[in-house]
């Protein structure tokens, strides 16, 4: 690098001294965030690990641990609520993340030709993307409500019968993928406009004057231009929803029965429901070694992403 | 408990039983102790008291019902007392992790009964009993004794709370609607509980009255509507001897009756939880429930909150022939965390909490069952509510939940497959099967079974 | 492109006015019913504009519930985590977009940090609920500002990290030379080139951390008990009471969407490029 060259330059003249910060200052800026890195993450991680390899008994003050090696693994594999709520993460993140994607695409293809009102448009959709969690829940948990609820109401002024909407089985699950649904497509929608506002014009031209149908221009310029973008926003919604706690934990709990239990909730319901801290652990070490791979490919997708300088 | 220097049967004494208490009282240190510990808000704070200010934890659901006594008391004795509230299940985690790690984060903790095993064998509540003695003071006998013994863990060791709400779960059922359909009050059996509320739910459901309420919210909830009818059918979660026994036949009749009402009863029986059942019960939409508790029953004879004033009648669970009847405990005791810092602050403020006349305002102006005998057959109250005497009987036969440090972890395992069953995941089979070896496996984990 | 019909622009009207409706309806009827009296509220058909609107509800929820406290900690925790996570994150970007580190560290650190970005708190959280409550200087982390601060502080770094070297790059670097030619150390050069160049892309970061410090809920719920618990824990433990404080409730959620919904639209301008890293959802 050049600047580092006039560093290099100007530490070269004898007269002066550099001192030893100045030296190792690169050094001293990252440090730290590494030590950020080591007492946040590393360290709790490996404690994890250790929990994970333990029976734990909440003593005063403290708690007590006994190694008992791969027993917590063996357990959670047969458990068949860990099972379950393994389906019950992935059917979510895989449900959530589709229709985010195809709804905030489409409504981005819509808009790509510019409309008016943008300005108010994207700040519009800004409100649900940084509401509080808890509070979208709330405010949804309300108008779901049976028998005062304002959907229930609009389903039988146009002469539909009243849903239970969060305590049927059937549906709890779906009306709570809603909530997600509604405040993170405008999410997707935002990052994938943006990305299509900036896509180069030549191939669309190249593409016009050939004649190509839209679905062919869609399909061959289109989304092989948008696809670093769209892997990124796919994988990071993935992992969000993977990971998606307090919209559940506040509307039902996981209820009705243990059918909205991701494993984030059953988690939280061994660790400090049954304040069984080893085996908590162990579920959730699996559970983050699942997601580190998924996080792996998203971190080298984004920071391929961010060499090629792609700003909006 | 009670005054080493009066009472030396105390110490060696397993149970507390009544004349033990009594004999305290005849000492005459007792009451008066007692008294002067609760006139003190009528007069200047004492110096230490002077700007105290401590956190008392309880569920959200009791919250706004105390406020209006927590106000009185920080006006008049210049402490500031903070209420931590959340719902019954977050706030027992947050008790539990809290006092398990002595963070100091609570003073006063409103503790369910289940929960005294396990905070009073880890030592993680103080010995109230202990910081009384220090202070020559015997706890009141007026509480009633099988109450207050609730706050004595292992038994004899000492209180490590005071009761505040006198709770004990009884059958309810609608003496109008059970008349009209020719139904003989009240069902003896849960096959008569099953039948009838099958009958009703047919013939009235579509206006809007079912046969039975009940909770399905997994956890807890679920857990203690299924309580009484496993015990109805004879058996217990476990035996003598901690061997769970939930896939025994009985268990097994216990879960099959539990899901054929969860049928009958109100749609949306998956996500009914206390306050959701009282509510239904006082609305009118069911006829029955074994899982009533005095808080509902003041709210459903309270003509601003009910629908159904006076058609309620109340008694014994139900229960097979040949198996004893009996009622379940569900007291709520204060406490004190151990490590805090304000021990003497807080045990002041329990004592005038739990004493005649604010148990007496609690239970005529917030629907709080009391715990003390005079408040109980006080006139005004029965006047009132007067089917006190009989919860008062009730109360004394009631049978607490299995006195184990390890219930909330049983809990929250069968409390989930039960609701998983209600819910239609899983058999009402699967359901014993399973929590049976998870319990099982938790006992044995824990050391207690091999 | 190809251009669009009349058709298209019609239908594309209809449905930018149709997904308006859907995000704004729900929270139009959130603050409706917040405005609402106990009669009102009742009220059935539910009216669509509320007729007597009273504070009755936020009074009740900040004064007599002092939900203000709960506020308060939700600040001062939002504004340690900002603080610490652009101070040294900003310090760190500085040296990755600088500073050339051996073995290629530059990519590796930066790889390192964003993958904080994914992972699961329910993880961390058990260890560190152990952790903050060992005692240290005769201090206890757990409930208390600086612990969750700092935890949020640490979620947010790669949030930081990738929105401050993407501004650091595009300061032109002849301005920074110039000034290491004159004598400037690289120290004073961050300090009086890079960091006012950057400062508006600074401020954005310290909201966008803000946020979603606010926003926090799992690592809220369990590393605090009850001084140092935020506003949404508090919120959230309002939902199971017998008689249901429904407009309160309502009115909790207006109080906790409003101060992130200011400081969002001040930020608009970079908070596409900081969702990039999802920085505020989650």
């Amino acid at each position: 690098m050049a600047s580092e060259a006039a560093v290099a330059e100007r530490h070269a003249t004898p007269a002066q001294i550099v001192p030893w910060w100045e030296r190792n200052l690169a050094w001293l800026l990252v440090a730290p965030m590494i030590v950020m890195f080591v007492v946040f993450a590393l360290l709790p991680s490996l404690t994890a690990i250790l929990f994970a390899f333990s029976h734990i008994k909440l003593t005063r003050g403290g708690m007590q641990r006994t190694f008992i090696g791969v027993d917590n693994f063996q357990r959670a594999l047969e458990d068949p609520i860990v099972r379950q709520s393994a389906g019950i993460t992935l059917k979510w993140a895989l449900v959530v993340t589709t229709v985010e994607i195809l709804l905030g695409l489409g409504l981005a293809l819509l808009l790509a030709h510019g409309v008016r009102g943008r300005g108010v448009f994207t700040s519009l959709l800004i409100i649900p993307i940084i509401m509080p969690p808890v509070a979208v829940s709330l405010m949804w948990f309300f108008m779901y409500e049976p028998n005062f609820g304002v959907i229930n109401y609009l389903l039988n002024q146009v002469g539909l019968p009243s849903v239970l909407w969060l305590s049927d089985p059937n549906i709890a699950l779906y009306a709570m993928m809603a909530v997600d649904v509604w405040q993170a497509t405008p999410f997707a929608f935002l990052l994938l406009y943006a990305a299509i506002l900036s896509l180069p014009r030549d191939p669309y031209e190249a593409a016009a004057i050939d004649g190509a149908s839209r679905w062919h221009i869609f399909r061959t310029v289109t989304l092989p231009l948008l696809l670093p973008v769209l892997g990124v926003v796919v994988l990071l919604r993935l992992i969000d929803a993977a990971r998606v706690f307090d919209k559940i934990f506040v509307m039902t709990r996981g209820g009705p029965g243990s059918s909205a239990y991701t494993t984030t909730l059953t988690v939280y319901v061994e660790a400090f429901n049954k304040y069984d801290f080893g085996y908590a652990s162990a579920i959730s070490f699996m559970f983050q070694v699942v997601l580190v791979i998924f996080g792996t490919i998203y971190v080298r997708r984004v920071m391929a992403d961010y060499s090629a300088p792609a700003e909006s | 408990m009670g005054n080493a220097a009066n009472d030396s049967t105390v110490t060696s004494a397993a149970i507390l039983d009544r004349r033990a208490l009594l004999k305290g009282a005849a000492a005459g240190a007792a009451a008066t102790a007692v008294g002067a510990a609760s006139k003190r808000s009528a007069f200047a704070a004492p110096a230490f008291l002077q700007g105290a200010s401590f956190v008392l934890a309880c569920t959200s659901d009791d919250a706004p019902k105390i406020q209006p006594l927590l106000d009185d008391y920080q006006k008049a004795n210049n402490v500031t007392i903070q209420v931590e509230q959340a719902p019954y299940n977050d706030i027992q985690a947050k008790i539990i992790t809290n006092l398990t790690q002595g963070t100091g984060a609570y003073d006063v903790i409103s503790m369910d009964d289940p929960w005294i095993p396990q905070f009073a064998g880890g030592d993680f509540i103080m010995n109230i009993g202990e910081l009384m003695d220090k202070r020559g003071i015997t706890a009141d006998p007026d509480f009633v004794p099988e109450l207050l013994a609730l706050g004595d863990f292992p038994p004899g060791s000492g209180l490590r709370g005071l009761p505040w709400v006198g709770n004990v779960q009884v059958f309810a059922w609608r003496t109008d609607v059970l008349k009209d359909l020719g139904l003989e009050a009240p069902p003896k059996s849960w096959d008569d509980v099953l039948a009838y509320a099958q009958k009703i739910t047919e013939e009235k459901g579509a206006s809007g009255v079912y046969g039975i309420g009940l909770r399905g919210v997994a956890g807890n909830p679920a857990a203690t509507s299924f309580l009484p009818v496993l015990r109805g059918y004879g058996t217990d979660l476990f035996d003598e001897n901690w061997e769970p026994q939930l896939e025994t036949d009985a268990a097994m009749q216990a879960i099959t009756t539990q899901l054929a009402l969860a049928k009958v009863a109100p749609p949306g029986v998956e996500s009914v939880g206390h306050p959701e059942n009282g509510r239904n019960m006082s609305q009118g939409l069911i006829a029955q429930s074994a899982d009533i508790w005095p808080d509902q029953l003041l709210q459903i004879y309270d003509p601003e909150l009910s629908k159904v004033v006076g058609m309620v009648d109340i008694g014994a669970e139900p229960a097979q022939d040949g198996v004893k009847p009996a009622n379940m405990t569900g007291n709520w005791l204060l406490g004190i965390a151990e490590g805090s810092a304000n021990a003497d602050p807080a045990l002041d403020f329990i004592l005038w909490f739990t004493a005649a006349e604010q148990q007496k305002r609690l239970l005529l102006d917030q629907n709080i069952p009391a715990t003390r005998i005079s408040v109980l057959e006080d006139a005004d109250a029965v006047a009132k509510f007067p089917f006190l005497p009989g919860l008062l009987a009730a109360g004394r036969n009631a049978v607490p939940r299995p006195r184990t440090e390890h219930y909330n972890a049983v809990e929250a395992i069968y409390g989930r497959y039960v609701a998983e069953a209600i819910a239609g995941q899983i058999s009402g089979e699967e359901a014993m099967t399973q929590a049976n070896k998870e319990i099982r496996d938790l006992m044995v984990r824990e050391g207690v079974l091999d | 492109m190809v251009g669009e019909t009349t058709f298209e622009r019609v239908a594309k009207y209809a449905v930018v006015a149709a997904v308006s409706m859907i995000v704004l309806l729900p929270v139009y009827w959130m603050v409706n019913m917040s405005l609402k009296g106990k009669g009102e509220f009742a009220a059935r058909p539910p009216t669509l504009v509320v007729q007597q609107p009273t504070t009755e509800n936020y009074y009740d929820l900040l004064v007599t519930q002092r939900f203000y406290l709960k506020g308060i900690n939700s600040i001062v925790v939002a504004v340690i985590a900002a603080t610490l996570a652009v101070s040294i994150g900003t310090l760190g970007a500085y040296a990755l977009s600088r500073f050339r580190l051996p073995r290629n560290l530059n990519y590796h650190l930066l790889f390192t940090m964003l993958t904080i970005r994914m992972f699961p708190p329910i993880v961390t959280v058990i260890p560190l609920f152990a952790f903050y409550n060992r005692e240290i200087l005769g201090f206890k982390l757990f409930d208390s500002w600086l612990g969750l601060g700092l935890v949020h502080g640490f979620m947010e770094l790669p949030l930081v990290l990738w929105m401050m070297i993407g501004f650091f790059r595009d300061i032109p670097r002849d301005m920074e030379e110039a000034a290491l030619v004159d004598g400037d150390s690289r120290l004073a050069v961050l300090r009086k080139i890079a960091i006012p160049l950057a400062a508006p892309g600074l401020a954005a970061t310290f909201i966008l951390v803000f946020i979603a410090s606010w926003n926090e809920f799992l690592l809220a719920l369990i590393l605090t008990g009850s001084k140092a618990q935020t506003l949404p824990i508090a919120v959230a433990g309002q939902i199971a009471q017998y008689d249901v404080k429904w407009g309160n409730m309502m009115a909790a959620g207006v109080i906790t969407t409003v101060p992130v919904l200011i400081l969002a639209l001040l930020s608009q301008r970079y908070l596409t490029r900081g969702l990039a890293l999802g920085g505020v959802t989650g």
